[in-house]
């Protein structure tokens, strides 16, 4: 295909370039390294032109055309950084910032205090770059740097519009709010829909919805794009707001549903803060962009191995526990013993836990449940297992009778902890290196950040147990190892993902459980959708 | 429980709140500080006074919203009560007569000179108000430091009133004039004090300002708001919130300000009552 794409001569200030018919001066000169100031203009966005910051000359057009929607031609004499350019840029940036909080940008102890205030300070209205939570991923600021910004000609006008704190995972201050329209078009462009857009005229307008109705009554599937592609910190993701670019990432696979997109995960001080799609051309859903980083550091995650000592589970170190559910477990092998996980536990984890089961309890009951269209996964034990190892919260507890020894191993607290002999923390989703299966596809995972405490791997854990029993092997390094004996094949990042999965177009479609836990009770937002 | 009698955002995140505590108002002397708690589950946060009315019981405070506890504080509506205040506490500021005082302030602390200009200008002193903001539409209390200040002088960050700067700028200016103030007082946040004692102190001119440590009890029982001062340790909240400018190292209240900036952080995201706040 790329054959058939004619090629263009031009000259963008004196060099001769080539490019592909179709593309912009804007993208052409940015391909070719020369930066032109731009703005409202979004790599996933078709151009729109509408804030002036990318204007150049060209021969023969008149005026100062706008570089982001004039389509590159044969033989066009472009100049991008004349006097007069740079002039009019700064004027309308300046025009641009009358109305967005900008003190701090002309403020002349702006070194001393980036050096004593390098993050921004908390502040619940946002009134210079100093209490923003945009500050360390600014473009307004990148902008105004390299257009040399030094003072605001125009008195500032603040619009004294309430901040809008009600809706789940989005706050709106819309009094940042430079109308450059980023997140009307990308809200049109991804959804086909109208969700949000201009209201009101002239110096009044704003982003909005109809009737000043709710994010959520106007449709909002809350997909998070509209944060991803907002320049300033009018839109901010609420969890993740005062962390700025994070001191940190990796890019792994969310499995709270299974359409198994690539994500980027945001760690910050060994947490997740923020996730995002690798490919932001795509929206993904609710649960993937905002429910993340609130699921893993939920208050009540489980943090410390504990053993049972008469009515109370008491919090232990590992080796305790360990001992403990080795001596118990010793006078459970054969089929009284059965394990349950489901079939979206990671392929190591499912090797680890077949093999222990099998070599090590010499027991046929490994059960693995796949969950329903919500991701519920529901378990019965056979009859006869007296020692359940429960991977989740699957069983429910009247189906327990006869049960002699429970163990549980899981990241969330449960009903069943009152029956249970033993509880292993167990690290989750972003915590863990990994290979899943979904769809007839291997998909890798990739630890973004830490568990809380002593939280680990499941595989770790029962690998551990099955050594104190006396099992030969299960003395695995790594994540890798595991895999490498399993005859795993490398798992992949699904980036380039053809649709939006169902939930980011109805977030109603999102699966409402993982791992047997109501997502919406641990992560605060979604009991609002 | 202590009732707010009035509340309103006099500035873009700034709050001025009049809460009813009689006890307290009958006490009051500038440069005190009361803890509050808003609800009985809340931290216990301080506030500069920044006036009181004896007469009708209530004490008034200038809030800006930050954190978790304050955020609390500016949800309540009027009529509503806050848990529990204590106060006033602190060492009340030294009033005599110095002769030409200057009065630097930013941010909360243009509330909290407000009652400072009122008594050093009673003791016979020629009052220099000097208040900075970023940009014009988040300056306060105009009128009534005009009112009790012999001359008060407006900044902005970014020049849309008055003078473009901080008021170190203005203080600074007027020293090297060759003006001569017998005593600057710095109200607000540490970094503009820090400034503050910079510059005025190769005029050796005295200056005095009100630190903001972090604080817990607020008698001196926890040791929470410790800072050190020349060679000494000492507690904001029973040996201050007043202390000599010059003397404080600062790089250690940077450091002990921010002791709990992860945490601060993680309480506000996770508990942040957003289907509260309807607008």
């Amino acid at each position: 295909m790329e054959a058939s794409v004619r090629q263009l001569t031009l000259t963008i200030n004196g060099r001769q370039i080539t490019a592909p018919a179709g593309e912009t001066v804007l993208q052409t000169a940015l391909r070719h390294g020369i930066s032109i100031p731009h703005l409202c203009t979004h790599p996933n966005l078709p151009p729109f032109g509408a804030c002036r910051m990318c204007i150049v000359e060209i021969d023969g057009l008149r005026g100062y055309p706008a570089s982001c929607s004039t389509p590159a031609t044969e033989g066009m004499v472009v100049r991008t950084d004349t006097p007069t350019l740079q002039n009019l840029r700064r004027s309308v940036l300046e025009l641009i910032l009358a109305e967005h909080p900008s003190a701090c940008l002309v403020c002349d102890k702006r070194e001393l205090c980036e050096k004593y205030r390098p993050k921004p300070d908390k502040a619940g209205r946002t009134t210079g770059c100093n209490t923003c939570n945009n500050k360390q991923v600014c473009e307004i600021r990148d902008l105004s740097e390299s257009i040399g910004l030094t003072s605001l000609p125009y008195v500032p006008f603040y619009r004294h519009l309430p901040v809008q704190r009600s809706e789940p995972f989005i706050r709106r201050d819309l009094n940042l709010c430079i109308l450059c329209g980023r997140c009307v078009r990308i809200c049109k462009h991804q959804h086909g829909l109208a969700t949000i857009d201009y209201v009101a005229r002239g110096s009044r307008t704003y982003v909005g919805t109809a009737f000043g109705r709710s994010l959520r009554e106007a449709g909002c599937t809350f997909c998070g794009s509209c944060v991803d592609v907002c320049p300033t910190g009018s839109l901010a993701e609420r969890y993740a707001k005062w962390y700025g670019g994070g001191e940190g990432s990796s890019e792994t696979t969310c499995i709270l549903c299974d359409a198994g997109c690539a994500i980027r995960v945001v760690r910050d001080k060994d947490r997740a803060v923020t996730a995002r799609a690798i490919n932001e051309g795509v929206p993904i859903c609710v649960l993937g962009r905002f429910g993340i980083p609130p699921f893993l550091g939920g208050k009540d995650r489980l943090r410390v191995p504990r053993v049972r000592y008469g009515l109370v589970l008491r919090e232990v170190g590992w080796e305790t526990a360990i001992a403990r559910a080795r001596e118990r477990l010793q006078t459970f092998t054969g089929d009284s013993f059965a394990l349950v996980c489901e079939t979206t536990a990671s392929l190591e984890d499912r090797h680890v836990f077949g093999r222990f089961t099998g070599e090590v309890m010499k027991s046929s009951h490994l059960i693995e449940v796949t969950p329903d269209a919500c991701g519920k996964s529901r378990a019965d034990l056979p009859a006869g297992v007296k020692a359940a190892w429960l991977m989740g919260k699957f069983v429910e507890a009247g189906k327990l009778a006869g049960i002699e020894l429970l163990i549980l191993q899981d990241c969330y607290p449960g009903p069943l902890d009152g029956l249970a002999e033993i509880s292993f923390p167990a690290a989750v989703l972003a915590e863990i290196d990994g290979t899943v299966s979904q769809n007839g596809d291997f998909l890798a995972l990739r630890r973004a950040c830490l568990p809380p405490g002593f939280a680990r791997p499941d595989w770790s854990i029962v690998a551990d147990v099955a050594r104190a029993l006396g099992a030969t092997g299960f003395t695995y390094k790594s994540t890798q190892a595991v895999a490498t004996e399993a005859g795993l094949q490398p798992g992949r990042l699904r980036v380039e993902r053809g649709e939006a999965p169902p939930a980011a177009m109805d977030p109603r479609k999102r699966w409402t459980h993982f791992r047997g836990h109501n997502l919406e009770e641990k992560v605060i937002g979604l009991t609002l959708l | 429980m202590f009732k707010i009698v009035e509340k309103q955002e006099i500035a873009p995140n700034v709050h001025e709140l009049v809460i009813e505590a009689r006890a307290t108002a009958r006490k009051a002397r500038p440069g005190q500080f009361v803890i509050l708690m808003a609800d009985e589950k809340s931290e216990r946060v301080p506030y500069t006074l920044s006036g009181w009315d004896a007469e009708a019981g209530t004490v008034t405070l200038v809030v800006i919203e930050v954190g978790q506890s304050t955020r609390k504080l500016i949800s309540m509506k009027q009529g509503d009560s806050v848990a529990h205040l204590v106060g006033p506490l602190g060492i009340p500021l030294e009033i005599e007569t110095y002769g030409t005082v200057a009065l630097a302030a930013g941010c909360y602390g243009i509330g909290a000179i407000l009652c400072i200009a009122r008594a050093l200008k009673a003791a016979q002193n020629r009052v220099i108000s000097v208040v900075e903001a970023r940009s014009h539409y988040l300056h306060y209390y105009h009128n009534k430091l005009q009112a009790v200040s012999d001359e008060l002088i407006q900044t902005t960050m970014d020049g849309s009133e008055g003078i473009k700067g901080h008021t170190v700028d203005v203080i600074g200016r007027k020293l090297r004039d060759g003006e001569k103030l017998d005593r600057v007082i710095a109200v607000g946040c540490a970094f503009m004090m820090m400034l503050t004692a910079r510059t005025t102190q190769p005029h050796g001119v005295k200056t005095l300002v009100a630190l903001n440590p972090i604080m817990v009890d607020g008698t001196g029982m926890c040791g929470a708001c410790r800072v050190s001062v020349g060679e000494n340790t000492k507690f904001a909240c029973v040996d201050g919130p007043f202390f000599d400018a010059h003397q404080v190292d600062w790089d250690e209240l940077f450091a002990r300000k921010a002791a709990y900036a992860v945490e601060e952080t993680h309480s506000l995201e996770t508990t942040e009552p957003h289907a509260r706040f309807r607008v």
